[in-house]
């Protein structure tokens, strides 16, 4: 009958049954004595991450026009406007509800917003999450621990991972 | 004191014409000739000889049955057994899945004392019995099963290292192994609880699949040897091991070993994924730290009989120990053999309790019939 497809359980003889158990022997045995690990080492190794990997947000001031945009945009409403000293309103991003969609710095206008690739960041408490305008500007205290950089990759279909010396710039704030 | 109470004096020296000989602890060992006399190096129980109490205490460590129960073949060997092989058995399956493992406690040494850190954790959290379990029986059993576990440590010898010689010890000590399976039920019956009953189920289905091809195949080897004697039997594999003689045994032991101690592909009454480890389902703190380890210390267990029964036991170049050299030759070959049954969780699914019970009711009571035939054909041939 066309269309009709039958599913036969495989039902192996003796000596398959007997060649698939070696088999799984043989590779367990390899992988014991040449183990191709995947894990990362977190503190001590740290991912190479892609250029456009949306992390914590760096804000320029210099450049910023209060045209509320990023404000309106975000879907956490995460970013709200306050009045600055100079009686231009200017951006504070709440951490806690931050979903790092970028839809903020795609939508800025002049490119105040740039994303970076710092994305690991602890805060005492959850009143620290809410970032004022101050708290951005200054750069964010880094500490590191990392000796190698983990990057993975396809070699003949297998997925293999490669350790490099540790990446210089950890922040890595997108050049214009 | 009654008339026929033993004093300190006799029970010491009980303890002293019955010691394990181990140079500088029980044997003093000659170090120099210095002008026609020897000089010796004084033993440890020679230096205590004279202190009160301390003298009773090192000499009935060195005690021939109280030395094999507490240190070689019995708790301070399973308790080592126990702390190696479920590192080595974390170390090894997370090596084939592309992991690390325990690594983070003591790194140096590639995380050896996780599990020593695991039992300090087991000890310090609340052992909590929910409301519906036999809270006396939910107690007692998982203490209970430490009887099971120590009693075949009297009849299996390592070496020199004795507690009981009887020309019984093969069939006694499958009798006291096959009582564990018997605390499991009870343990799972005592939790009350759904996935601890299907677990125990489970267990009692299994039970009854490798008990008997296992019982054949040890008693294969008991009747091709001519006698259940362990000492007879380590002697008569002085030059051909067991395993060569009657691969079948071997084979079918191996198999209702795996099977007994709920290791993959068999790991049916434990299984995580579906029945969240079965009877043991309901424990916590250092109860379950004890019936976590049950299935390691069967494993202990039935690796020494495998290793008497086919490996050649105690058989192997001297070690200048003293009598402590067969002990451990017999601890190494339990070892290997621990290992080589925990690395199966690394390559092996699990297999469902219907085809369990088909491969232990058909396949593997087959080959136990096989391994018995070749044995009476050994004990006829009269070849040992």
């Amino acid at each position: 009958m066309p269309g009709v497809f039958k599913i036969t359980v495989p039902s192996p003889n003796f000596p398959e049954r007997v060649k698939g158990h070696l088999t799984a022997l043989a590779v367990g045995v390899r992988e014991v004595i040449r183990p191709n690990r995947m894990t990362i080492q977190y503190p001590r190794e740290r991912r190479k991450l892609p250029d456009r990997f949306r992390g914590m947000l760096q804000f320029d001031i210099s450049k910023c026009i209060s045209c509320f945009q990023c404000a309106f945009v975000c879907p956490a409403n995460a970013i709200v406007m306050k009045r600055g000293p100079d009686g231009k309103f200017y951006p504070c991003v709440n951490y806690s509800k931050c979903v790092f969609c970028h839809f903020c710095a795609d939508t800025c206008t002049k490119g105040a917003w740039k994303p970076s690739k710092f994305m690991d960041v602890a805060f005492p408490t959850i009143e620290d999450m809410l970032l004022t305008t101050e708290v951005l500007l200054k750069p964010p205290k880094v500490e590191r621990e990392d000796k190698r950089t983990v990057v993975y990759e396809l070699r003949e279909g297998d997925l293999i991972m490669k350790k490099l010396p540790p990446e210089e710039d950890i922040i890595g704030v997108e050049k214009d | 004191m009654g008339g026929n109470m033993l004093g300190y004096n006799e029970l010491l020296s009980m303890f002293r014409e019955n010691m394990v000989s181990i140079p500088l602890l029980t044997k003093k060992v000659a170090l120099f000739q210095y002008g026609g006399n020897v000089v010796y190096a004084n033993s440890l129980v020679d230096v205590l000889a004279n202190v009160p109490l301390l003298n009773l205490i090192v000499s009935a460590i060195f005690w021939r049955p109280l030395f094999a129960i507490l240190i070689l073949p019995g708790l301070t060997g399973i308790m080592l057994a126990l702390l190696y092989i479920i590192w080595f058995e974390r170390k090894l399956t997370a090596k084939v899945q592309w992991r690390f493992g325990p690594l983070e406690i003591s790194r140096s040494i590639g995380g050896l004392i996780q599990p020593l850190a695991d039992g300090i954790r087991y000890f310090f959290q609340e052992v909590i019995v929910h409301r519906e379990a036999h809270r006396p029986h939910f107690l007692q059993f998982p203490l209970l099963s430490f009887l099971p576990v120590l009693l075949p440590i009297l009849v299996i010898p390592a070496g020199a290292i004795y507690a009981i010689r009887t020309p019984y010890a093969i069939p006694i000590a499958v009798g006291l192994i096959a009582l564990i399976p018997i605390v499991i039920v009870a343990i799972g019956w005592a939790s009350n609880s759904k996935y601890a009953f299907i677990g125990s189920m489970r267990e009692v289905f299994m039970y009854f699949a490798y008990e008997i091809a296992m019982i054949i195949a040890a008693m294969a080897m008991v009747i091709a040897y001519g006698s259940a004697d362990a000492f007879v039997i380590v002697e008569k594999q002085s030059i051909v091991p067991g395993i060569l003689l009657n691969p079948f045994a071997c084979l079918a032991f191996f198999i209702a070993t795996i099977m007994a101690t709920s290791r993959f592909p068999f790991e049916i009454p434990e299984a995580d994924q579906e029945v969240v480890f079965g009877p043991f389902v309901e424990y916590t703190g250092i109860i379950f730290g004890v019936v976590m380890t049950l299935a390691y210390e069967k494993l202990y267990l039935l690796c020494l009989l495998l290793s008497i029964l086919f490996l050649g036991g105690w058989n192997g170049p001297y070690i200048p120990l003293g009598d402590l050299s067969p002990a451990i030759w017999l601890y190494i070959k339990t070892i290997v053999l621990m290992m080589i049954f925990v690395f199966f969780r690394s390559i092996y699914g699990r297999y469902r309790l219907d085809q369990a019970m088909r491969i232990g009711w058909g396949s593997l009571l087959g080959l136990a019939f096989v391994s018995l035939g070749v044995g009476i054909g050994i004990a006829c041939t009269g070849w040992l």
